[in-house]
């Protein structure tokens, strides 16, 4: 870090820049797997970096840990995602707005202007970078809420709905954070993805991890917001803003990249579990599906589709090749995770590891064939092959047939 | 199950091996390996057959359907028998290509054709088809793009089988969609209007070798009775294709499609089953609110859920985004029932009594305002006012009368409205008045009409070859209606502000009598600094001081008292809408 430090500052004055240490800080950031989330942890609390500053002397940066806001581009952030610090300003510039307003000697159309044209524009600069809840963002319109409209001749008490209700349709077309966030939110992520820009291919990324994480087949927006959610551990952007959309009966018609089904009577590991779910921990299930690499029941039953591969049972991670997707980091795993996951996997069938189920023909292309399976038989059935999850084949000559 | 036995001595392989049959499970022995379970692939899946750019009219519309995947384009294709000079031309940049749009406003269609041809004018492609989306969201502007998507894909299908890098004339009588049409998509944004159709054309501009020398035709110029340019003439033709296509839609009512199925389009949303793909952020934002809107109307039963479906939401949103905000302010007032009538202001504590001002009845509501009885003469003014405004604006006369008749008797008598109706509407109108009827008068003072209605006055305009639209009849009808409603509370809150009402209402009896039981009291252990209020004789105090002053001489005796614990109990000891009149503490019970 530091070396990479170095070289940039470096760069920077042979373009004629220099850093300034006391406007330059730092974080590092680790996450851990702690009571069923990822929890960011402080990695960086014994380290010190070193930058030169535009005298060529050498100034220790500022560490900052991850709960600590720093303000960047008029927003403040921090690493943990906490919205504490910009929830307080954004708080301090409504009342501030507010109590201004309150001791003005303007006319009521005056105040009316002043909603809709002065403050709203200031709270909603930092809405899509933020994910605030929408206590939060009834907690910082709260003062523009309550003297704006006393100003503007309205009552404080004026319901909600018609609060927020554009002018058009009978509102009073006040500012609603929380809609006006998560709708930028939306639009600045579908904009970036079409435009393929940095954050756009971050975004994806995002998108296809949460499909491998929640483990279903098509368009994930298709799926009940609330269902996914009870084994979808990892909080992110993408995450809050389909929450948003569901609630409000957005229908997202983002296309991803989709895991399919390659049997017929297959279905999807965690959609099946969720079906026939009696109380059981889901996100214990996923968490051990996740640490075998699989996602539908065609991924964990043997070649001829009646049984359930017994390697999926054992407290080992599977070695078979099953697909060629890149998967997130493992999560701890309990015994009491595996006992829930052998429950669940004995649920699907009806005689010791016969599937209630068979899972009949492939659905496969031929050209596809050899890809997402380990172990082969050769047309002339004098040898098998076997294929690692890098690829790399090794082949097993006949003893004896019968 | 096979009964083969393998050694377990593996032997690396430096190529992937080909003669692999079937996928197995095997065991594991000691030294030994078998077969557990065995499947033979049996059903392969469609591989997609490899696509070659083709010059044949049928092999460049599987291209378009195939390779570039976006069927969409064109339901219609036409061809001349050969394209071969055509090609020619294309590669020379000596081909034409013209696009259209036409869109029928009143339902909701719009259709685009395109054409490209060669110098010589005999060989040529040409195609069209309805543009998808939601009937709200189609527009002449969304036509003309849909034109130049289909000039585009086919320019870069041809240029893309003839392996060239021409410059294509193409003509466009849209200048606005002109602008548009091969934007960078660096410039592409989910606020523009129509972006998912912007999107694609940034797209395929982007990907194809062919460029584009745009130029803008006039349209329509078949009419002047001059020559006509190639360009023009292209123009008309395209026009009576789209047209056509339009006029097919229409009549065999087909189904539109909601949504652009393109793999180079911006996504987009959909909410209650409407694509939106126009000003992205604004539009969820409105969609969202107005939502959660017209379901609280519905929940306080202002409406009910199935009126939603029949009002002119676009007359109330046109009417409500014309007036002051003076008038937006009191009509969202009107319609949350937060107008200070009576039982808004003793809900609020701001008020003794709820009775109307004039006719004194208990529970002043906000419909109060227009069935009084004593404001009459002000509704029968209002009412002349509106007659005469519609029928300067040529109402269907009987129409006319019809509104007029009804909302004079709903102001007198409500349950007599059904039959006035009956009496008055001819029998072309009653259909839509009933439906009036079935959302309500107090709903329709408040803007809220019926479909119906406003279809009537639209046909009644057709009929006397007027160019007015009933929409915007419907428009300025709902702001009269509020002006109507605006005066009737401007006359109630002139008979409450400008006499001693507003004090009545307020408490001012008992605040006499509490001034008088306080006088009759005297001092008493009060400080000598009050003796001068006490010398003030009753009559005076009651007859010959303003309210105002009343209020100031009981606060300033009744606070003193409460603060020497020597109050007596009254209706201000426990009234806190009594006590915040006069200006005391509210008190907690």
């Amino acid at each position: 870090m530091q070396e990479a430090l170095n070289e940039w500052v470096n760069w920077m004055e042979v373009t004629g820049g220099a850093i300034a240490p006391h406007k330059s800080w730092w974080y590092l950031v680790d996450y851990k797997w702690k009571r069923g989330k990822w929890i960011c942890t402080n990695a960086g609390a014994n380290l010190s970096l070193t930058a030169k500053d535009d005298t060529g002397e050498k100034s220790t940066l500022q560490y900052l840990n991850n709960d600590v806001a720093s303000k960047m581009l008029g927003i403040y952030m921090t690493p943990d995602s906490n919205n504490i610090t910009q929830i307080q300003h954004m708080r301090k510039q409504a009342t501030d707005w507010a109590s201004k307003l309150s001791c003005s000697s303007i006319s009521k159309s005056e105040a009316w202007t002043a909603l809709h044209c002065t403050i709203p524009m200031k709270l909603k600069y930092p809405g899509p970078a933020c994910t605030l809840t929408k206590a939060q963002c009834q907690f910082v319109m709260a003062p523009v809420n309550k003297i704006g409209l006393t100003r503007s001749g309205i009552s404080s008490t004026l319901p909600s709905a018609f609060r927020v209700g554009p002018i058009i349709s009978g509102g009073a077309g006040v500012l609603d954070l929380y809609t006006d966030t998560r709708s930028g939110t939306l639009t600045y992520l579908i904009d970036q993805i079409w435009h393929q820009t940095s954050s756009g291919s971050l975004a994806n990324g995002i998108r296809e991890n949460l499909v491998i994480e929640a483990g279903v087949t098509g368009l994930i927006w298709d799926y009940e917001f609330s269902l996914l959610k009870q084994w979808i551990v990892t909080d992110t952007l993408l995450l809050h803003t389909w929450e948003f959309a569901f609630n409000a009966g957005l229908h997202l018609d983002i296309h991803h990249a989709q895991i399919h089904l390659s049997r017929q009577f297959d279905a999807p590991l965690m959609i099946t579990f969720a079906k026939m779910r009696q109380g059981r921990d889901m996100r214990a299930l996923n968490k051990v599906r996740l640490y075998h690499d699989v996602t539908t029941i065609a991924d964990i039953s043997t070649a001829d589709g009646t049984q359930i591969d017994p390697t999926f049972l054992s407290s080992g991670q599977s070695t078979s090749r099953r697909n060629d997707f890149k998967w997130p980091e493992k999560h701890e795993i309990k015994p009491a995770d595996l006992a829930l996951w052998r429950k669940a996997i004995k649920s699907l069938c009806a005689l010791q590891l016969h599937l209630s189920v068979p899972l009949e023909r492939w659905k496969t292309r031929q050209s596809d064939w050899t890809l997402n399976w380990n172990w082969f038989s050769s047309t002339t059935a004098d040898k098998i092959f076997h294929q690692n999850k890098d690829g790399i084949w090794t082949d097993y000559a006949i003893k004896e047939g019968r | 199950m096979t009964h083969s036995i393998f050694h377990n001595i593996p032997l690396e392989l430096t190529h992937p091996p080909s003669e692999i049959k079937d996928r197995i499970l095997i065991k594991l022995h000691k030294h030994v390996i078998t077969i557990w379970s065995r499947c033979t692939l049996t059903e392969y899946g469609t591989d997609i057959p490899p696509l070659n750019g083709s010059t044949s009219i049928r092999g460049m519309k599987k291209f378009l359907q195939c390779i570039d995947n976006e069927p969409w384009i064109s339901e219609v294709y036409q061809t001349s028998a050969s394209i071969s000079i055509l090609l020619r031309d294309f590669q020379e940049g000596k081909a034409l290509a013209v696009s259209d749009g036409s869109f029928y406003e009143e339902f909701k269609v719009g259709a685009a054709a395109w054409k490209i041809q060669s110098n010589n004018r005999l060989e040529f492609i040409s195609g069209g088809r309805i543009i998808p989306g939601h009937p709200d969201a189609q527009s002449s502007f969304r036509s003309e793009l849909g034109g130049l998507v289909g000039i585009g894909m086919v320019a870069m299908a041809l240029a893309t089988s003839t392996a060239s890098s021409p410059i294509l004339d193409l003509g466009c009588d849209g200048a606005s969609a002109l602008l548009r049409y091969n934007l960078p998509s660096l410039k592409v944004s989910c606020s523009m209007k129509d972006y998912n159709i912007i999107s694609i054309l940034s797209k395929i501009w982007d990907k194809s070798t062919a460029k584009v020398n745009a130029i803008e035709v006039r349209g329509h110029q078949d009419d002047l009775g001059r020559a006509l340019t190639v360009m023009e003439t292209m123009n008309v033709d395209m026009d009576n294709m789209a047209k056509t296509i339009a006029l097919d839609a229409i009549t065999k009512e087909r189904k539109i499609p909601s949504a652009i199925k393109s793999h180079r389009n911006m996504q987009v949303l959909i909410i209650e089953n409407r694509t939106i793909h126009s000003q992205l952020r604004k539009t969820i934002y409105t969609a969202i609110t107005t939502q959660n809107l017209r379901q609280y109307m519905v929940k306080e039963q202002l409406l009910r859920q199935a009126d939603l479906r029949t009002i002119s939401w676009i007359a109330f949103e046109h009417a409500k985004s014309k007036v002051l905000p003076k008038m937006q302010i009191f009509i969202t007032k009107v319609l949350s029932n937060t107008l200070p009538v009576g039982l808004v202001m003793t809900k609020r504590q701001h008020r003794w009594s709820s009775k109307y001002p004039r006719c004194s009845q208990m529970g002043e509501s906000t419909g109060h305002i227009c069935w009084d009885k004593g404001a009459s003469n002000t509704w029968e003014a209002n009412m002349i006012i509106l007659s005469t405004w519609m029928n300067k604006v040529h109402t269907e006369p009987s129409l006319a009368l019809a509104i007029t008749d009804i909302l004079r008797m709903w102001q007198k008598r409500p349950s007599h409205v059904q039959s006035t109706l009956e009496a008055t509407a001819i029998p072309s109108q009653i259909e839509g008045l009933l439906q009036q009827d079935d959302i309500g008068w107090m709903q329709f003072i408040q803007g809220f009409l019926h479909e119906d209605l406003v279809l009537v006055q639209s046909n009644y305009y057709k009929e006397i070859h007027s160019q007015k639209t009933g929409k915007r009849w419907a428009t300025n009808l709902i702001k009269k209606l509020w002006e109507v409603m605006h005066s009737m509370w401007k006359h109630r809150n002139d008979i409450l502000h400008e006499s001693d009402i507003i004090n009545t209402l307020s408490g001012q009896d008992f605040l006499e009598i509490s001034i008088q039981h306080e006088l009759d009291r005297g001092r008493e252990n009060l400080r000598s600094l009050f003796t001068p209020y006490f010398l003030i004789p009753l009559a005076v105090l009651l007859a010959k001081t303003s309210p105002k002053n009343q209020r100031k001489w009981f606060l300033l005796i009744k606070s003193a008292r409460e603060r020497k614990g020597t109050d007596i109990q009254d209706e201000f000891s426990t009234n806190n809408t009594l006590r915040k009149w006069i200006g005391l503490k509210t008190t907690h019970s």
